[in-house]
């Protein structure tokens, strides 16, 4: 029997949280907002308008390829497009999309009501969004990069690339990759010091611990990449010689900064789907995923692995022999720690008590079409196929085997699980499973046939071609495959909108799930934990959910989180956050009019950190919400 | 039927400092990224230097040792002012807190001054060369991180001095430590690449 009267209290506890995590409607408590949810769930529907973007970039391209010597696109639109697609899909979706999964539900699966840094997560979305919209106002205007989405000097230079065409797409980077370390920064101190009492390290749920190796990946990768598009404007701007062969500057400097980013950024956006996969499996198998260790241990040899693969994409610049066998080993032995963790899924289904959901049907084609990309990925780890197969369609086959099959499906898969608890709504299933099979059926017709016509030739990023090659009836098929891929994509999108409007609610956990996000009401309150949970397992809410402790002591008239021990999740001490806030849009902004204003005045770095400092003095400035 | 099993955290503190404290171990964060970039700036000098015969190219002085020297010293020596500052702002000793910080600054500043001094003998720019386009983005970046870093700390010595005593301002002044420890590391870095690298390799 519960004392009387506690009823009463825990709804009084409840207005009072409500109204200390509350913001205020409107526009002004739009841009004011600082809670993890929001902003995760801005940075996926924004991520989401990206990737509708991209595909329509991607149709266009297979319209222009589907029959011989077509006229539909002009080369230079068509470079300006497939440049747009790439660019967009890595740096405006994929990586964005996993940042805002991880924004959200991280602070929730280790029950804490908050990241460590707010203000800095939406500062974070800023910077994302006003570099997506500055491409895209290059590309409106005929400034589109056209360059490709790695942009190699000297074609990206100042002598080939001449126009502010180039100059948009090096200052994009720098937005994207601030907003994405910003994240990273955000997530790993969130994960490491603010974890629910008794979540020891070896507790947590596996997508936490892929978000956590995803993390210290950005922290170590894009800096490079933020490096050289910074020296590529300003070889471009000031006159700087960084990549100009003619100052007897080595190109291959590009390449090696690009991809010492650019490979890590495949795992970048490759480690949250394992995340993903590992929490619908265990859902939909109704069982623990087998071998935890090795699961854990797997995705940490994966993050360092992948730092020592970047030059198996200049395979053919001329490297060292000694360098290529290095780099095709490392190439290779990465497939060992993903066949591990293969195998430990399969042994979580094998074992399990299989529920058929939409969620798991997209995490099994995941099976299928990771391993098919990851098996031509040990061939091109070849060299001497790499240089047979290089920029041909054989490549294009196999990066979107891997991306699409790797990390989009899981995504649709997880939408379609954690849905439930954005929205309070159920996606339909059958709607579901049409949307998976039509998705399915497109994305191999579209792109099993380029394996095909990249070993008969065609190049990659060539606007057309001619009939006797005999390249025009795949061209076609993998047309047709596109417009059904993008049936799928609306079917997808018919689901989500239908799903809105239906009456029907989930609940707060419709799989009977493990984890503790499902301990938060569908949609989460603002507070998100009423009490903050406390945990003496991996899988709180199988073992323990009628009996979840909880911890007592925090004021809830202010908004009051708990700081715990790295290892073990022992409570330290308590941490107050900040409430809504306009500085972290003013500090975008003022960054921002540096990176703008610098693409056509250099002196507008000056100016930009100038306003900088005085939107961080802002930010910063001491308001005492700790007494 | 049991009571539910409850954690009582109403006796533990508000605040925690060094790394209990989030926001230090953002700053930290923050510290390995700049680091990064500083490493990949150094790798891309030594990668660019191999392409080289001759280096710097001819007729090109490297500047005198003996600035970038000094330089260097008072950096290092910077930090020992800031470190008994910052112990005395944890225990509350303000007075001794304070003198601290504005030691600090008062280096940091003799410091910035020898920079400038540095930049003013080279005797080529950004766009002469490669090899010039890598030192000056070497002092330009290492140089605005020692603004941001001595703005950052005059800000909060402002505040000290204006009698704030918030625990906020505790917090800022323990990670404002680990910043220009960062400044400092980074600056031996710099004199490693700039001034040594050339007459060594």
């Amino acid at each position: 029997m519960s004392p009387p009267g506690a009823a009463l209290d825990s709804q009084a506890d409840a207005a009072a949280l409500r109204a200390a995590w509350s913001n205020r409607r409107g526009f002004y408590g739009w841009i004011t907002e600082v809670d993890h949810k929001s902003i995760g769930k801005r940075y996926i529907v924004t991520a989401f308008v990206f990737l509708l973007l991209a595909g329509i970039e991607a149709l266009l391209m297979r319209l222009q390829l589907s029959r011989p010597e077509n006229g539909f696109l002009d080369p230079d639109l068509y470079n300006q497009v497939f440049t747009m697609h790439g660019t967009t899909m890595m740096f405006l979706f994929a990586t964005p999309v996993m940042e805002g999964f991880g924004l959200y539900f991280v602070p929730l699966m280790v029950g804490t009501r908050n990241v460590a840094f707010p203000r800095l997560a939406a500062f974070s979305y800023w910077m994302y969004l006003f570099g997506g919209i500055f491409l895209y106002a290059g590309f409106v205007t005929n400034t589109g990069a056209d360059a490709g989405w790695f942009a190699y000097v000297p074609l990206s230079g100042p002598e080939f690339s001449p126009g502010k065409r180039v100059d948009f797409w090096a200052q994009m980077i720098t937005f994207t990759e601030i907003s994405a370390l910003s994240t990273a920064v955000d997530l790993i101190v969130t994960i490491l010091r603010m974890r629910a009492p008794g979540m020891s390290l070896s507790r947590m749920p596996l997508y936490v611990w892929a978000m956590l190796v995803q993390s210290f990946m950005i922290v170590f990768a894009m800096p490079a990449v933020m490096l050289a598009s910074s020296m590529l404007l300003a070889d471009r701007t000031v006159g700087t010689h960084f990549f100009n062969p003619g100052e007897t500057a080595d190109p291959l400097l590009w390449q090696h900064l690009f991809w010492f980013f650019g490979h890590p950024e495949v795992y970048i956006i490759f480690i949250p789907a394992l995340g993903m996969i590992s929490s619908i499996i265990e859902t939909f198998a109704r069982r623990p995923v087998f071998g935890y260790p090795a699961m854990t241990l797997s995705l940490i040899a994966t993050a360092f692995m992948g730092f020592g693969l970047w030059a198996h994409h200049m395979f053919t610049t001329g490297l060292p022999p000694a360098t290529e066998a290095f780099f095709t080993a490392a190439s290779i032995m990465i497939a060992i720690p993903s066949g591990v963790q293969v195998f430990c899924w399969l042994a979580t289904l094998w074992s399990g008590d299989i529920c058929w959901s939409t969620a798991l049907r997209f995490v099994l084609a995941f099976f299928a079409l990771f391993v098919a990309g990851g098996l031509t990925g040990v061939m091109i780890a070849s060299v001497p196929f790499d240089t047979q197969a290089h920029d041909t369609f054989f490549i294009v086959a196999h990066f979107h085997y891997v991306l699409i099959g790797g990390a989009v499906f899981p995504l649709l898969g997880a939408v379609y699980y954690w849905f439930p608890k954005f929205t309070g709504r159920l996606l339909s299933e059958r709607l579901g499973r049409l949307n998976f099979w039509v998705t399915f059926v497109g994305f191999n017709l579209t792109f099993f046939p380029m394996h095909y016509l990249g070993l008969k030739g065609m190049p990659r990023r060539v606007y057309t071609y001619t009939p006797e090659m005999g390249w025009g009836a795949l061209n076609l098929l993998a047309t047709c495959g596109a417009a059904i891929l993008a049936m799928g994509g609306l079917l997808f999108l018919g689901n989500v909108f239908w799903s809105m409007t239906s009456r029907r609610t989930a609940g707060n956990n419709p799989w009977a799930a493990a984890t503790l996000e499902w301990a938060a009401d569908s949609p989460p309150e603002p507070y998100s934990f009423q009490e903050l949970p406390a945990v003496s397992s991996r899988e709180p809410m199988w073992s323990e959910a009628h009996d979840l402790a909880h911890v007592t002591g925090l004021a809830e008239d202010r908004r009051q989180t708990l700081v715990t021990s790295t290892v073990s999740a022992r409570p330290q001490h308590r941490y107050s956050l900040p409430g809504p806030t306009l500085w972290p849009l003013l500090a975008a902004l003022a960054v921002s009019s540096a990176f703008v204003g610098s693409v056509f005045r250099p002196i507008w770095v000056i100016y930009g950190a100038i306003l900088t400092f005085f939107a961080l003095l802002g930010w910063f400035w001491p308001k005492d919400y700790w007494e | 039927m049991t009571a539910r099993r409850t954690i009582d955290v109403t006796r533990l503190p508000m605040v925690g400092f060094g790394w209990e404290a989030p926001i230090w171990c953002g700053q930290l964060g923050l510290a390995v990224i700049e680091g990064v970039l500083f490493a990949m700036l150094a790798a891309a000098y030594l990668y660019s230097r191999l392409k080289f015969e001759v280096w710097p190219p001819a007729g090109t002085n490297v500047p005198g040792l003996a600035l970038p020297t000094m330089e260097l010293l008072a950096v290092l020596a910077s930090c020992i002012p800031m470190h008994w500052g910052d112990k005395a702002i944890l225990h509350k000793e303000w007075g001794k807190g304070t003198a601290g910080m504005l030691l600090n600054l008062a280096l940091g500043g003799v410091y910035l001054a020898l920079r400038i001094l540095v930049w003013r003998q080279l005797d080529f720019s950004w766009n002469s060369h490669l090899y010039g386009s890598l030192v000056w983005a070497l002092l330009g970046i290492h140089t605005a991180h020692i603004v941001a870093s001595l703005a950052e700390s005059a800000v909060l010595s402002g505040f000290l001095i204006a009698g704030h005593r918030e625990e906020k301002l505790r917090q800022g002044l323990n990670q404002d430590e680990i910043y220009w420890y960062f400044v400092a590391a980074s600056g031996a870095l710099l004199y490693a690449i700039v001034h040594l690298a050339p007459r060594l390799l």
